[in-house]
């Protein structure tokens, strides 16, 4: 589905990406995760054919993305942080743009509207920016488009509109569809992405699933902070500390908690390096 | 070919508010004059002078070139609507292609239906209100058709512009031609200058006649009574020559030229700018 080999891509003279390596099977729903500036649009962008790589090869549903073939740009959809709606009643939308994507499901593009409680009847300008989000969401759904990008979908969204979202996505999730998920506001991705890219200093510095980090680390709440060469990363949370440990064998599973995973990757990337894609 | 009914076909949608504005700015612009106008005559029956081509032409070449320069600010140089532009499943020359079909095609053709139909209403209005009109906008005038032929070559150029700067497209577009005009009359100054050298050292006097699309037509002085030496027999195939040569370069090369550069220019812009 998507294989990035050697990517180098720079803004001006220091590079963002030297030699990136990665690959994405499809049938899953990926969340990417990074700091501010670690280059998530970014590789969002060259991944859709936005940007072009300098350096290295990349190949998006069997397709050079620098050639931005129009068969490519129809099976992906791109939900960006900021975005521009015209303004026209929904169904003019629809009968313009759906000639431009052939696998649309105009009922199922209805079905989520109601869902996300949209009036159907509203022009498009009068919707909120949450209620636009989750128009061009509805939108990009039913396109059934092999590839999905969204950066940060929730931003925005009011709190039931985060299940919803939640919701529908992991219902429209089959094995031919790849969804990548860039966000900062993990816990309203808890329980629906997996696996887990991390990007950090414009390199993949964990690419897992989490039952694989399951078996790899323990997360526990203790009232002290923790030492020990088995212990990856303490965390002060309320009541103590969140503390990250090597699992050994035969130790129990415990949940993961992907905001202390995160911090306690960028911590300390040497103790997953196991785990990059 | 089905893109690009589809892009037009969203392209039209997305202007269609400006164009209903534009359309009923030119109708006031070509109405109020001419109810003025056969107001003030009081000859009945009489006509009036009409203003519909010199309108037209005004219309077709400003109105255009500055519609055409503006035609890529709100998709592909807009850093809000670039990412709709970028991610529409068509190719680059598709782009191109609507936009050349839009805004060199249709708009020309869509203006002079409208300035036809806009003078059987006016003229209408004014035979009715006060017995006299003026001749309805001759739709089939071939000069009128030379000047869309003039405009969809000339078009292309701030086409160009549209797409190669990022913003004040239009003015830049003036300045670079102007630029250009300036480099080329200088450079023809020249030229003439070093390849008739032993003439002007003689202090032969000869005036250029400078019609548009004339360009190398030479007349003799009539004042100074002395015949130009550019139209003797021995100088003429040679102006001729160039003549035709700018000509072909004009109706032939000019406007494919400036397409395939805006489409080199699209491609760059898709590949460096969605930053």
């Amino acid at each position: 589905m998507i294989e990035l080999n050697q990517i180098y891509f720079t803004y001006g003279r220091k590079p963002l990406f030297n030699n990136l390596d990665l690959t994405i099977p499809s049938g899953s729903i990926y969340g990417l995760l990074g700091m501010n500036g670690a280059g998530k649009t970014t590789l969002l962008k060259l991944l859709s054919g936005q940007l072009f790589c300098k350096g290295g090869e990349a190949e998006v549903l069997g397709c050079d993305p620098k050639k931005r073939s129009p068969l490519m740009l129809a099976d992906i959809f791109y939900l960006p942080e900021e975005f521009y709606l015209p303004n026209m009643p929904i169904a003019t939308y629809v009968k313009l743009n759906i000639p431009f994507y052939p696998k649309f499901d105009e009922q199922e593009f209805l079905h989520f509207l109601e869902t996300f409680r949209l009036d159907t009847n509203q022009r498009i300008s009068d919707y909120s920016f949450g209620q636009k989000k989750k128009f061009l969401l509805a939108f990009g759904l039913a396109s059934h488009t092999a590839l999905v990008i969204l950066d940060e979908p929730t931003n925005g969204l009011d709190i039931p509109s985060k299940s919803q979202f939640r919701r529908t996505v992991a219902s429209t999730f089959t094995e031919e569809r790849t969804f990548i998920i860039s966000t900062h506001q993990v816990r309203d991705m808890e329980n629906l992405i997996d696996p887990i890219i991390i990007l950090h200093n414009g390199n993949i510095i964990f690419n897992e699933s989490i039952e694989e980090v399951s078996k790899m680390i323990t997360m526990k709440l203790e009232t002290e902070e923790a030492f020990g060469p088995d212990v990856i990363y303490n965390e002060p949370v309320p009541g103590g500390y969140s503390v990250v440990r090597k699992r050994t064998e035969g130790q129990e599973e415990t949940m993961i908690n992907l905001e202390t995973l995160f911090n306690a990757v960028i911590a300390s990337p040497d103790a997953f390096k196991g785990a990059r894609g | 070919m089905k893109n690009i009914f589809y892009l037009l076909q969203k392209q039209f949608y997305e202007d269609r508010k400006g164009l209903i504005i534009y359309a009923a700015v030119i109708f006031g612009i070509l109405l109020l004059p001419s109810l003025a106008r056969a107001s003030a005559n009081s000859i009945p029956n009489s006509m009036i002078d009409p203003a519909y081509k010199n309108l037209f032409r005004n219309f077709l070449f400003l109105g255009g070139f500055i519609m055409t320069s503006l035609s890529f600010s709100e998709t592909m140089h807009s850093k809000v609507k670039q990412h709709t532009w970028l991610m529409l499943p068509v190719h680059a020359h598709e782009k191109l292609i609507t936009h050349i079909i839009y805004f060199g095609i249709i708009y020309p053709i869509v203006l002079m239906l409208f300035f036809f139909l806009s003078s059987i209403i006016i003229e209408g209005i004014n035979t009715l209100s006060f017995g006299r009109h003026a001749l309805i906008f001759n739709i089939l005038d071939p000069v009128n058709w030379k000047m869309v032929l003039h405009y969809l070559v000339l078009q292309s150029i701030f086409l160009l512009g549209a797409a190669y700067f990022k913003s004040t497209h239009f003015i830049k577009t003036v300045l670079v031609i102007m630029a250009g005009v300036i480099v080329l009359s200088l450079f023809t100054l020249l030229s003439f200058r070093i390849v008739y050298g032993p003439y002007f050292r003689q202090s032969v006097v000869f005036s250029i006649k400078t019609q548009m699309f004339n360009f190398f037509s030479i007349t003799s002085d009539p004042y100074l009574n002395q015949t130009s030496l550019l139209i003797s027999p021995a100088n003429e195939p040679y102006l001729r020559f160039i003549a035709t040569a700018c000509k072909i370069i004009y109706w032939a090369f000019l406007a494919p030229f400036c397409w395939l550069i805006t489409d080199l220019r699209i491609r760059e812009v898709e590949a460096t700018d969605a930053v």
